[in-house]
């Protein structure tokens, strides 16, 4: 049985989720003229190179996220690395959104991580190496996933309308799961 | 009679297990299933027949098992048709038969067998065709049926998972385990699954042993050590259910409590160690309690310790039945051997009387069999006492899964086998053996001679089928039934077709082999459902105003995904009045509104006023910045997808507003567009919807409001006009202020990030203590009022521009998305549906869907699209699409089915002139 406890959505000996604060959440998109220049200058702004290797991040406080095409999402940001970016954008085909209000984050760890995750998601978690990023869907809604080098289990973000409909299926599915990712069914 | 054989057996003899059966309490052991612990206690007769309610026992003992179908109970639970032979006994484990009343020993039902020969195959068909098939079904499902389903939710666990994996092997038997154990040494990802709670498949009771070691116990080590691997898998219990597309497998896992795991599998191969299945042999009297295939017999016998009676008959046109008779023998059972062939190969076991030539004349017996009429070569017929009549008429390789995958089907002098296997799909094991070719059923005496046990079809119903012409496989299947079963044909299928090819003398390649299509076994309805029930069922959104709505009194409904106010109750009141209450506020004072599920897109780039001129009906091109307009999105038919209103933030930017419901799907879709169609243009799509909060303050003092709560905005009507948005501060918070209405009142569209639209409520609350919370009902019945348009409401996946009132935009000189269909002839038919107001003459309400005709005519006008009580007016207010309504305003038509009168009118009955949206 998932215990609810005050410090998290599931705290199991297998499955710990608790919420993950978002200090800042923002999505960058640029065009495709001279994307490379503008890449160039949005990474020296923010201090961290923007990935360009599909679903790969990078960086600490912001972290990038490849999530498109000439798109990251930047989580993290302190507020000067976000104005030095506008600044560094300026006159360019860019577009900055803050979304910090509208998302949430979690954090999944312990041994049947990975377990709760596929329990209602399609990707093949052992693809996800550290250090990768993906999208997909998790209990019908839209989830970014993401994997951090040094770091046990997954984050996950997804909208923050969602986050009370989240909550009530990672309990559910957590309830049940003790963590044998390999081995006999019993 | 019955009982155990000491010394045979897997089951643990030390671990006792309490269950009860048809309400009597009975003993199994731990290792038993259902089936096998009835049987040692004596129960033979589990079931009655589907159609003909006959007497029915065991005929096989795993998941080809067509009769013993169970009901399994449990508090407030009832798990319908369960396989007695996939049950595993567990303690108190509790349940009935299906399709018999009051049990199956004492069956009312069974009144359908003494008229069967009036019910012979497709009698359904041709009887009850009048008055109508539905009078008769009722009467027809009670009395022909299968298990009963709980009235209560399942309480059983139902979930589902996904998985990866290299290798996907599918049967734990000795081939499957060889292959799983190769692939894991081998590094791979593997997964394991086998139906049975034990590894081993055959190796269980065949007594055969692998590298020198017996087999039972070889399999077990194997299964730990592919267990032990990294990343490798071994599911028992697990069914593989269907093979789809890319190689997806869905693998069924029952769980304790007769629940179910639904696991999605993507494998990089599949290999198919599905094992065969013993065919029945086809002879009167056949289906009597006590006749079982040889090999289920056996498994009986050596696997559970079953001791099958004194006196044994083994009927077989095979050799593999030889041994079964040997092993019954060795048992210490009185076997006779009854080989249909004339004169085989094999010699007779030790210690058992063969007859040679035979043929099967009837069987004896009510309830249980008591023996067996055989005719030798000679011609001479004779009755021999026995329990147990085990019959094997050889064996079909298990291909469903094969043949799903894209494997292909071969016939070599008649025996069916695997063909060409697809890329990364393998067979291997008794799977990959040809089939023993079928021989022709025994010469039909009297009785009935059952083909598919389940479907209660006979060999004199193949007959009768193949007379009427139905002489294709899958024609034959739908009308008699033959594989259409639980057991979808497992064990009488096959020996259904080779009949069919013996009574229209054509070959088996040219009578064929139905595919079999997915699931191989059934699944539970609530499986597919998983744990997607009650509040998990789907996804309701909450607006940043959620906790406050409760303490508002809120009550929460789902409107387009989202959970919101219908209206806010006040003590005692009740939810029509508090409509109306809130509505008036809107028409008289200040109401306040969570408008936040609006979407809002940012386009931004160089092209991006050229892509929304695309993307709307209406032009966007031409607006000007700091102004708003009311649009139309279409989809390239030219049906109206989405509304509503765009602003111009800047040369190069705009806010796309789309509605609550089409949030996602309209960034979605401009995306798509962009990305698709035009990548050369330099435009972005943004969604922000959810990181923006918006509170809409509505009526003629939503600017005092305003005002009071502290705005650095001129809000006077010359500086700040209807349709436009000023940025700025209200109550301190940044905010976006639109103005824009839905109400038909003054609106304005408060717009803050998503954190403090709380705050900003809270703020205007308390400066305008006048201002009343409104929910979506009032919201939804203003503008109803005010005749404006509820896209998925007022329009359907049909309705194009001009049927809403804004056809002007298909004379427009620009191209934009949807506008080429608008010009098609059906999209200029004079008489298409157009929205228009209804009047109800009698004042009466009017619902929501309702048709209506010419008075006294026939034939559909139109419909009612919209309708609620006008709290404004006092009456009535509607909308409804009629043919070429706009022409016929003033024109009385009917209710369909009721004959009240109602008048076709202008579509705003509320301010028609706008004057209250500029004041």
């Amino acid at each position: 049985m998932a215990e609810q406890g005050a410090s998290g959505v599931v705290m199991t000996p297998a499955i710990q989720v608790r919420p993950l604060p978002v200090a800042s959440f923002a999505v960058l998109r640029l065009g495709a003229a001279q994307a490379g220049a503008v890449i160039a200058a949005a990474s020296a702004a923010l201090g961290a190179a923007l990935p360009t290797t599909p679903n790969r991040a990078a960086g600490e406080a912001p972290r990038a996220l490849w999530t498109g095409p000439l798109e990251w999402t930047l989580v993290g940001s302190p507020p000067e690395r976000l104005s030095a970016l506008e600044a560094a954008l300026a006159g360019s085909i860019a577009h900055l959104a803050d979304l910090t209000d509208g998302r949430v984050g979690f954090r999944i760890a312990g041994p049947a991580a990975a377990e709760l995750i596929e329990s209602e998601c399609p990707l093949d978690l052992h693809a996800l190496a550290p250090g990768d990023c993906a999208q997909s869907l998790f209990a019908g809604v839209g989830v970014l996933i993401e994997r951090r080098e040094g770091e046990d289990g997954f984050r996950l973000y997804a909208d923050a309308s969602l986050a009370a409909h989240l909550e009530a299926w990672l309990a559910a599915v957590a309830e049940g799961l003790v963590g044998r990712g390999s081995g006999d069914s019993g | 009679m019955s009982g155990r054989l000491e010394g045979f057996g897997r089951i643990d003899r030390g671990r006792p297990i309490g269950f009860r059966f048809a309400g009597h309490p009975y003993q199994g052991f731990a290792g038993d299933t259902l089936a096998s612990a009835l049987l040692a206690s004596g129960v033979r007769l589990l079931a009655r027949s589907f159609k003909l309610h006959r007497p029915r026992g065991l005929v096989a003992a795993g998941p080809e098992e067509p009769n013993a179908l169970v009901d399994v109970l449990a508090p407030g639970d009832r798990r319908p048709n369960l396989k007695a032979t996939e049950l595993e006994l567990r303690e108190g484990l509790e349940a009935v038969s299906v399709n018999c009343w009051p049990s199956p020993g004492f069956d009312l039902g069974a009144a359908n067998g003494l008229i069967s020969r009036f019910i012979p195959v497709g009698f359904y068909y041709k009887a009850f065709f009048w008055p109508s098939w539905r009078f008769y079904e009722p009467f027809i499902r009670r009395a022909a049926g299968l298990g009963r389903v709980g009235d209560a939710p399942a309480r059983a666990r139902f979930e589902h998972r996904f998985a990866h994996c290299d290798v996907l092997v599918v049967g734990g038997g000795q081939a499957g385990l060889t292959a799983a154990a190769e692939a894991a040494g081998a590094g791979a990802r593997v997964i394991l699954c086998e139906q049975d709670f034990e590894l081993g498949g055959a190796l269980l009771w065949n007594g055969r042993a692998v590298d020198g070691r017996e087999g039972a116990g070889w399999a077990a080590e194997e299964g730990a050590r592919v267990a032990a691997s990294a990343g490798a898998r071994v599911l028992r219990r697990t069914t593989a259910s269907g093979v789809y597309d890319h190689g997806a497998v869905a693998l069924a896992e029952r769980l304790p409590g007769d629940g179910m795991r639904l696991w999605q599998v993507r494998a990089e191969r599949l290999v198919i160690a599905t094992g065969r299945t013993e065919r029945p042999l086809v002879f009167p009297g056949n289906d009597r309690p006590g006749v079982m295939l040889a090999d289920a017999a056996l498994q009986y016998q050596a696997r559970f310790g079953v001791k099958l009676g004194e006196r044994a008959v083994v009927v077989t046109d095979d050799d593999a039945a030889y041994g079964v008779a040997q092993a019954l023998a060795a048992a210490g059972v009185r076997t006779l051997l009854a080989d249909l062939r004339a004169n085989p190969a094999l010699a007779a076991p030790p210690g058992v009387e063969r007859l040679e030539g035979a043929t099967v004349v009837r069987t004896h017996g009510a309830r249980r069999l008591s023996g067996v009429s055989l005719r030798d070569a000679a011609g001479r017929v004779r009755r021999i006492a026995c329990e147990l009549l085990a019959m094997s008429g050889g064996w079909t390789p298990n291909l469903q899964l094969f043949t799903q995958a894209g494997g292909a089907i071969a016939f070599q002098a008649g025996a069916l086998e695997p063909a060409a296997a697809p890329a990364g799909v393998a067979v291997v094991g008794s799977a990959a053996i040809p089939e023993t070719p079928p021989t022709p059923p025994n010469a039909l005496g009297r009785g009935k001679a059952f083909v598919d046990f389940q479907a209660d079809v006979t060999a004199a119903d193949i007959e009768l089928a193949a007379q009427e012409g139905f002489v294709q496989v899958e024609h034959l299947k739908r009308y008699t039934a033959l594989g259409m079963g639980t057991d979808q044909g497992k064990v009488g299928a096959r020996a259904g077709q080779a009949l069919l090819a013996q009574i229209t003398a054509r070959s088996a390649p040219a009578v064929g082999a139905p595919r079999a299509r997915p699931p191989v076994s059934p699944i539970p309805l609530a499986a597919f459902a998983g744990r997607a029930r009650g509040e998990l069922f789907a996804p309701r959104r909450r607006t940043p105003l959620h906790a406050l709505h409760q303490t508002l009194g809120g009550a929460l409904e789902d409107y387009g995904g989202w959970l919101r106010p219908a209206c806010y109750l006040r003590s005692g009141e009740a939810e029509a009045d508090a409509v109306r209450r809130e509505a008036l506020a809107v028409r008289q004072g200040v109401g306040l509104f969570d408008a936040s599920p609006l979407g809002k897109i940012e386009v931004v780039g160089p092209d991006a006023a050229w892509f929304l001129g695309r993307m709307y009906a209406n032009p966007m091109a031409s607006l000007a910045i700091g102004r708003a307009r009311y649009g139309l999105m279409l989809d390239e038919i030219g049906a109206i997808i989405d509304d509503g209103v765009a602003l111009r933030l800047a040369e190069d930017r705009f806010l796309v507003g789309a509605s609550s419901a089409g949030a996602e799907r309209i960034a979605l879709w401009l995306d798509e567009w962009r990305q698709c169609e035009w990548p050369e243009r330099q435009v972005l799509v943004a969604p922000l919807t959810t990181a923006v909060g918006v509170v809409t303050v509505s009526g003629p003092r939503a600017r005092a409001a305003l005002k009071a709560a502290g705005a650095d905005i001129d809000f006077a009507p010359e500086a700040f006009p209807h349709m436009a948005f000023r940025d700025g501060r209200v109550a301190g918070i940044e905010a976006r202020v639109v103005s824009a209405s839905f109400s038909g009142e003054r609106s304005y569209e408060v717009n803050v990030a998503a954190g403090r639209t709380e705050e900003l409520w809270r703020a205007i609350a308390a400066a305008a203590p006048d201002a009343v919370p409104v929910g979506v009902e009032a919201w939804l019945l203003l503008r109803l009022e005010k005749g404006y348009l509820h896209v998925g409401v007022d329009t359907d996946g049909t309705t194009a521009p001009d049927d809403v009132g804004v056809g002007y935009v298909a004379r427009r000189n620009v191209a934009f998305v949807g506008k080429r269909s608008l010009l098609r002839p059906e999209n200029l038919r004079p008489d298409r549906h157009q929205l228009v107001g209804l009047e109800a003459l009698d004042g009466q309400p009017l619902a929501p869907g309702a048709h209506l005709v010419r008075p006294g005519g026939q034939g559909s006008e139109g419909y009612v699209t919209s309708t609620g009580l006008s709290p404004t007016f006092g009456r009535p207010v509607a909308m409804a699409m009629v043919k070429g309504g706009r022409a016929r305003l003033g024109e009385t038509l009917a209710l369909a089915g009721e004959g009240r009168a109602v008048r076709i009118a202008p579509r705003a009955a509320y301010d028609p002139e706008g004057a209250r949206l500029h004041g």
